[in-house]
């Protein structure tokens, strides 16, 4: 996705960073400098610009805790304004996750403050870079998770673990995505699930690190450790704690815990790319899919629902693109058919104007058609499925498939999204 | 009324060119016309008020001195155009024809008694075979009392009321010139004698002979006057001032209790840095102070500076003021910008958008381009005229259309805003017979062969040549004769000053307008001709309305070309005026008005039923599938059963399964749906060929249950019917445009279980659009109080439809751009769209779907 985000300084203007995506040029200085004046002016006369719309661009202006101006240009993809809303808010609450609400707040040295955020850049890059992004969380603020068989082992093991850490945080990632995590870690926010899952896959790899967190929600002006242990190749256990115990003797005691499951962490890390349970049989019409848990902040999402190559049927499909297709969908069906998902962190959000808030009824389904694949989604009270199939099934079974996928996926007992 | 008075009318201005007699009767609107040649000129239903406004324009300046010489031969043929009373006669029977507007009124004990002493003569006033005694002597039009009785007593009352009131007045009647009757008053007696329904006509025919007649009226105060009396009057009259721009004060003021608002039109020339003065703002409306105008300085650097960062001018921007979100839309023309900002929670941004678009388009056809519009101090009147109607439109809530509302239960103007976005205009479709006399009526005029009275017969060279015609009753096209987008001008126009509701409401006395324009078609894109070595003629063009009752006659005349070149300003020409009158007068006299009236009030083909009906049965039919399991073997049943699942496709929402497939026993239901289901088939399938043949493919492995009875023949009759009409649309536009045609066409169904199988039907609203024509057929609401669900099921559909639409044309749009951001191209290719809705009410769930069809 080409785009390009400015961040300054509300109160002097000084440019903090900006990143460019895509095949762009970089923005002159004096432009810049013009995209906050109008802001600047506006908001000398009390009034707020939110956006702008172009014929094939949107420009998004959002001023953070008074004290940073974040300016985001992207393409107009016809998706709604919540998505961009979300997409600033995430790019927000990162740098909080790295640098801390106090630095950000009382701006006393914009050169230090530019320095420190500079360790951001990889993970707003990764929230800009949308396309080619493994996952899904930075757009459905519900953390990607991988629905594994044998979780009450691995469950039992982290507990222990982060137990042995001093601490209730803890998860275990798979590439980027949660497998097991404990209550706790449930606890936190979508945002925070999503921020800290991101970050730990666009680390550099390492076998072990301990790094400073801020939880943008839950103390942002309080660090924390992150420390991710890996285990094997792709699987990695995060623990979230205090000053104690030191990394290496957490990573002395990671044989105790780990183990005994071991066979079931590499069985674990096999799942990926799939994602899901081999045991759980889907459509073989179904190219990929993506489903969102809205109150548990968990996603599924699937391009490879299947082992065998699904070029089988001539949908000649490739992930990624299927991952765009998805993602495109997605975009096209929250805010304007959808409501948004409210996120909790933003109080002030102020009044929007989508579509979805117009509708008198609640929509359940929805569907596009297009002319190599098709496209079904539907809502429950908790759930949204939204799915890709190929262009060979019938328009009459799209309806039956997308529910009983859903049954499939959350009905069963072992693994509970 | 019929044809032949309508001739007999012409034959006698025929007989007054031959008798050579020069007297000449100015017509109504003569004194109207405004220097630079433009008339826009009003008149309400009664002669007394009588309005014209002057809307000027820009023209290019010259004198009317330089055309003394035309000048010389208008006044020959405006001689030959003597008016007659006679038509004014006709007119006014055509009025009293008119059923009055429903006027109700309260029960009270306490009224003013009133005796008024009125000169009648039954021998001097006829006003044709239908009206009444009572209208014939006094000019009262006599009503009931407590139609609509809100002391809550029952409408027994009205049954047993036989008490007269005055209902309505007849434009200069006895008892409006007295000016003592008003609307609502009881007539109490007529020379003390007590009168009612049942004697009033045996007394009135006792009075033969001029005489002197003492009416006893009892009049009920303002207050205790039900709203409907107080209102009448406004409605007609104060639609009228409004349209014709008299009442630009009230509404102003009006508006500024609604805050935010504006429209600029700024330039970036010779404005100095820290200018404190406003040379920046070239046109502004409303002239009150406000943040917006405060921040214009942001707007212009916006627009120019948004080309820099994105390679594309803006559209629009989204402001927080107060904590009140604000849409604020742009319009570049070279270094100067139009600026139309509208608060969001009246005016979303995709209709604010859409606004935009039409408000450049109409500048366009108006000035010729936006810095000939705003530049000319001397349009500012005009403007302002035309931007207080949008204004009071879009935001007062006491607009003329929602006014209007309650009397007008057939327009559904609470979803107007989406409808009138759509840049295409309302078609109600007549039954070919009809048409073909309307179009016979309007290819007459168009061939402007007037006979003896034509130019030609004076041996000059005609004025004007006209292009085409568009036929409007009631707000709907009726025919049409102009090319698409000369009609969309035409009907924008038409919009955009409130005419087209002004004749949805009650009649109109008459309505004349005549403006020079710049139709988008001539003037833009016409960079390269169609047609090889044909070019448009090089010509100046006129818009000429007229509107009577609920008529419109729009003429797009031509001068240049193989007429006369105009030169300075002309005026409406009272010879074309008045034939476009006759013309309107004939279809009048040919039934016009009821052919409307019948195809607006019969129930639409394809049918329709109310979102609410569905409540009501569906409680009833669920017991009764409950209560009678059906012993129908499973293989049946599982057929049903895949069936259901089929429906989805069709259009079929899953409040079949979701509520009724829980009872294993459903089959009966099940089998009634698979009926209805092909039934619903048809109905999106005939919406265009594609669709249809897709449709065909499809329905083959489902059994199809059509002639197991009699009822379901009857059902499926009426979609023949239906199908057979839709395709014959989609036919004609397939084969127009191909491949741009978007057609689009949106059933909603509900699949309750119905009491009684094949009589009902389960689509909601549906709407076709035909961008190649730039028509589209919806049908018309009913909304009635009664069926608040389907009110809201509506406009629920509008909004949606509005979604929808935007990623149809995003998606057909895409392939044309080439923007400094890559096209995102995974949503390319949208065949269809379909959303599925559920409304919880009442604990029941009535779904409803929205499919569009996209042929391409």
């Amino acid at each position: 996705m080409a785009a390009y985000l400015l961040c300054l300084t509300t109160g002097g203007g000084v440019p903090l960073f900006s990143r460019t995506k895509g095949e762009i040029k970089t923005l002159p200085f004096a432009v810049i400098g013009t995209l906050n004046g109008v802001h600047m002016f506006a908001s000398t006369h009390n009034i707020e610009l939110l956006a702008t719309q172009t014929k094939d661009a949107k420009i998004a202006w959002k001023v953070c805790h008074g004290s940073i101006t974040l300016i985001l240009v992207t393409r107009d993809d016809g998706g709604s304004d919540a998505c961009l809303r979300h997409l600033l808010a995430a790019v927000f609450d990162a740098m909080v996750l790295l640098v801390g609400l106090d630095d950000l707040i009382n701006i006393k040295n914009v050169e230090r403050l530019k320095r420190e955020l500079k360790c951001c850049y990889k993970l707003i890059d990764c929230l800009l870079d949308q396309c080619n992004s493994q996952v899904f969380g930075d757009l459905t603020g519900a953390v990607d998770v991988v629905l594994g068989q044998e979780n009450t082992l691995l469950q039992g093991a982290l507990e222990g673990f982060v137990e042995y850490a001093d601490s209730t945080y803890g998860c275990l990632l798979v590439r980027g995505k949660v497998a097991v995590a404990t209550k706790k870690w449930w606890g936190l926010t979508g945002m925070e699930l999503v921020l800290i899952s991101l970050l730990v896959s666009t680390l550099p790899p390492g076998s072990s690190r301990d790094i400073p967190v801020f939880l943008p929600q839950g103390s942002p002006t309080v660090p924390h450790r992150l420390c991710t242990l890996q285990l094997t190749a792709g699987v990695e256990a995060c623990v979230l704690c205090g000053p104690a115990p030191s990394l290496a003797r957490l990573s002395d005691e990671l044989a105790r815990y780990w183990r005994p499951p071991y066979e079931s962490v590499r069985s674990l890390a096999q799942l990926h790319p799939r994602n899901f349970s081999h045991h759980l049989r889907i459509d073989p019409n179904i190219l990929g899919f993506v489903l969102v848990n809205t109150e548990a902040h968990r996603c599924l999402c699937s391009v490879q629902p299947r082992h065998e190559d699904s070029r089988r049927e001539g949908s000649n499909l490739s992930y990624t693109r299927r991952r765009a297709i998805l993602r495109s969908f997605y975009k096209h069906t929250i805010g304007h058919v959808y409501a948004p998902p409210r996120l909790k962190d933003d109080p002030n959000l102020g009044p929007t104007d989508d579509i979805s808030e117009r509708l008198l009824h609640r929509p359940q389904e929805t569907y596009m058609l297009f002319d190599a694949y098709k496209c079904y989604s539907l809502q429950t009270a908790v759930y949204r499925l939204f799915v890709l199939y190929g262009a060979q099934i019938p328009h009459y079974a799209l309806r039956s498939v997308t529910r009983k996928t859903l049954e499939i996926l959350t009905k069963d007992k072992q693994v509970r999204l | 009324m019929d044809v032949s008075v309508a001739n007999g009318n012409r034959e006698k201005v025929s007989d007054s060119t031959d008798s050579d007699s020069i007297e000449i009767e100015q017509p109504e609107w003569a004194a109207a016309v405004q220097d630079r040649g433009d008339l826009f000129y009003v008149e309400g239903k009664s002669s007394a008020e009588r309005i014209a406004a002057p809307v000027e324009s820009k023209t290019n300046g010259k004198t009317n001195e330089m055309n003394t010489v035309v000048n010389n031969n208008y006044n020959k043929v405006k001689g030959l155009v003597n008016k007659t009373k006679h038509e004014t006669d006709i007119l006014r029977d055509l009025l009293t024809d008119h059923v009055p507007h429903s006027v109700s009124f309260y029960d009270s004990p306490t009224g003013k008694v009133i005796e008024v002493y009125l000169d009648v003569d039954p021998t001097r006033r006829n006003y044709g075979r239908r009206a009444s005694r009572c209208e014939t002597l006094f000019g009262i039009i006599p009503g009931h009392f407590s139609e609509k009785d809100s002391n809550g007593l029952s409408n027994r009352d009205s049954v047993d009321d036989l008490r007269i009131m005055v209902q309505g007045l007849l434009p200069s009647g006895e008892a409006e010139r007295s000016g003592n009757v008003k609307l609502g008053d009881w007539l109490r007696c007529i020379n003390d004698f007590e009168i009612n329904y049942n004697n009033v006509n045996s007394i009135l025919s006792a009075i033969v002979g001029p005489k002197r007649v003492k009416l006893t009226l009892q009049r009920f105060d303002g207050k205790q006057r039900s709203p409907h009396v107080a209102r009448k009057e406004p409605i007609n009259a104060g639609l009228v001032k409004l349209v014709a721009g008299q009442r630009l004060q009230e509404v102003t003021s009006a508006l500024q209790e609604v805050p935010n608002h504006i429209v600029l039109y700024l330039t970036l020339e010779g404005v100095s840095e820290n200018a404190q003065g406003k040379e920046d703002v070239l046109y502004q409306y409303p002239a009150v102070e406000n943040k917006l105008v405060e921040i214009r300085g942001m707007f212009i650097t916006l627009v120019h500076m948004m080309h820099d960062v994105t390679a594309s001018s803006p559209i629009s921007s989204s402001l927080l003021i107060d904590g009140k979100l604000v849409h604020v839309a742009y319009s570049r023309e070279g270094r100067e910008a139009l600026v139309l900002g509208l608060p969001a929670d009246r005016v979303p941004l995709y209709q604010l958008k859409n606004t935009m678009e039409d408000v450049v388009r109409l500048m366009k056809v108006l000035y010729k381009s936006l810095g000939s519009a705003f530049g000319d101090r001397e349009n500012k009147p005009a403007l302002d005229h035309l931007f207080s109607l949008l204004f009071q439109q879009l935001l007062l809530d006491s607009s003329p259309t929602t006014k209007a509302e309650d009397k007008l239960m057939q327009t559904p103007l609470f979803c107007s805003a989406f409808l009138e976005s759509l840049q295409a205009v309302r078609w109600l479709p007549l039954p070919d017979s009809v048409m073909v006399r309307i179009n016979n009526s309007l290819s007459d005029l168009e061939a402007a062969d007037f006979v003896d009275m034509s130019e030609e017969f004076y041996s000059i060279r005609r004025f004007y040549t006209i292009l085409g015609t568009c036929l409007f009753h009631k707000g709907y096209l009726i025919a049409n004769h102009l090319p698409k987008e000369d009609l969309l001008d035409v009907a924008l126009y038409l919009q955009y000053y409130h005419l087209l509701v002004l004749t949805s409401g009650d009649p109109v006395g008459q309505v004349v307008v005549w403006k020079e324009v710049f139709p988008t078609r001539r003037h833009q894109g016409a960079d390269e001709p169609v047609i090889a070595g044909y070019t448009e003629p090089d010509g100046r063009w006129f818009l000429l309305i007229v509107g009577m009752m609920h008529d419109m006659l729009a003429v797009l005349l031509e001068a240049g070309g193989c007429a006369t070149a105009a030169e300075g300003a002309p005026k409406p020409d009272p010879f074309y005026v008045d034939q476009v009158k006759n013309t309107l007068l004939e279809l009048q006299a040919g039934g016009l008005a009821a052919d409307c009236e019948t195809k607006l009030q019969s129930p639409s083909i394809p049918a329709l039923t109310a979102a609410d009906y569905f409540l009501k049965t569906a409680s009833k039919s669920d017991k009764k599938a409950e209560s009678s399991p059906k012993p129908e073997s499973s293989p049946s049943q599982r057929a049903s059963r895949t069936d259901a699942p089929a429906s989805i496709l069709k259009k079929r929402p899953p409040s079949q399964q979701s509520s009724a497939a829980s009872l294993g026993s459903l089959a009966q239901a099940h089998d009634r749906d698979s009926d209805e289901e092909s039934e619903a088939s048809m109905q999106s399938g005939a919406a265009s060929d594609n669709s249809h043949s897709l449709r065909e493919a499809e329905t083959p492995p489902h059994p199809r249950k059509l002639t197991s009875t009699p009822s379901d023949e009857s059902g499926s009759s009426i979609f023949k019917a239906n199908k057979k009409k839709r395709t014959m649309i989609s036919a004609t536009s397939l084969t127009s445009l191909k491949k741009s045609m978007v057609d689009l066409t949106v059933s909603e169904d509900d699949t309750f279980p119905k009491l009684t199988r094949g009589c009902e039907n389960t689509l909601f609203h549906y709407l076709s659009t035909d961008v190649a024509e730039g028509v589209f057929v919806c049908p018309v609401t009913s909304g009635s109080p009664s069926c608040p669900l389907q009110k809201q099921v509506v406009t629920n559909f509008n909004t949606c439809c509005m979604a929808i639409r935007t990623v149809l044309q995003q998606s057909t749009r895409r392939s044309a751009q080439g923007g400094k951001f890559s096209p995102d191209d995974s949503l390319e290719g949208v065949g269809e769209h379909g959303i599925l809705f559920s409304c919880p009410t009442e604990g029941k769930r009535g779904g409803q779907e929205i499919t569009y069809w996209v042929v391409g």
